[in-house]
């Protein structure tokens, strides 16, 4: 697996920050070279994590749709729009998230699906594994646990 | 030799740097400052922004489902729940510890230990919320710096 560090450039302040001149802890955005273009659903009722998620998988160059409500993910997904992944948060607004796994997994959809939440019991975790669900994450998302799935889903 | 402490970007960096050692942020910060905008410069303050503006609703939701005769526990569960969530994608660490305390209580159900505990949640959430502005500040600063650089012509 690649590691690089963002390159320095010491023009200004902003181009130094934007080049990643701020300090950072190790290693923090594994790099990839992805060969298709992937497309991801996320489903989550909360916008700071919304907007996160999606630009994590924007980064990657994966085009993703957003929805923050079980309803709409439900719909679009019975409308067969095709997604590669399908990120969805366990407490939703309309269905909670596993009522919506289910809906979705029921309707015959055949890819990725993680769930990513904060703090979830043991037999929460099961529950959605049970039904389908092939990744369970504890928020937040990060390149750690998305890179090797978005690896998988590019045939690396 | 030390950085000059007049330097912008060090002084951010000093500032997120205390911030860590204190416990206010972690990781999760550095994380989100990786993900680079270079279409929106103002992307990492208009989340900051985001994320404050949801948690002072969740906070207020809660603050409403506790403060009846017979306490709304689940709703208090679902809107932690969502605030956990928020808190840890920022990378407000202290936050978060109070969130996972207050999570407890409501669990058990016990009013006087969520109210206590919620008090904290509060407490942490001024602390970032102070720090994240600051940051924020800092952040507007040193784009504005940047542009005003970029505009300078020869006369």
């Amino acid at each position: 697996m690649a590691h690089t560090l963002p390159s320095s450039d010491q023009s200004s302040d902003q181009d130094k920050w934007d080049s990643g001149g701020l300090e950072c802890k190790g290693q923090l955005l594994i790099k990839i070279v992805m060969r298709n273009r992937l497309t991801a659903l996320v489903v989550d009722g909360d916008t700071t994590c919304w907007v996160l998620e999606q630009e994590l998988l924007h980064s990657y160059g994966v085009q993703t749709l957003g929805v923050d409500n079980s309803r709409d993910a439900v719909d679009l997904i019975a409308s067969d729009a095709e997604f590669n992944l399908i990120i969805i948060e366990k407490i939703l607004p309309v269905l909670n998230g596993l009522a919506v796994t289910r809906q979705i997994c029921e309707i015959g959809v055949r890819c990725k699906m993680l769930e990513v939440t904060a703090c979830s019991r043991e037999s929460e975790r099961q529950a959605f594994l049970a039904i389908g669900v092939d990744v369970f994450i504890e928020r937040p998302l990060d390149p750690e646990h998305l890179v090797p799935i978005l690896r998988e889903l590019d045939g690396q | 030799m030390a950085a000059s402490s007049t330097d912008p970007t060090q002084q951010l960096n000093d500032y997120i740097r205390t911030m860590h050692d204190q416990g206010i942020l972690d990781d999760n910060f550095d994380q989100l400052l990786a993900l680079r905008r270079e279409q929106n410069p103002r992307f990492i303050n208009e989340l900051i922004s985001m994320f404050t503006n949801d948690a002072e609703a969740y906070i207020a939701e809660i603050t409403n489902a506790l403060s009846l005769t017979e306490v709304d526990f689940s709703t208090i569960i679902s809107k932690l729940h969502q605030l956990k969530g928020s808190t840890s994608g920022i990378g407000g660490h202290r936050m978060y510890q109070a969130c996972c305390e207050l999570r407890v209580a409501a669990d058990d159900g016990d009013k006087g230990r969520c109210d206590e505990l919620f008090l904290r949640v509060k407490e942490e959430f001024n602390t970032l919320k102070q720090c994240l502005d600051s940051i924020s500040q800092m952040r507007s600063n040193i784009i504005s710096n940047g542009t005003r650089s970029r505009r300078r012509r020869p006369l």
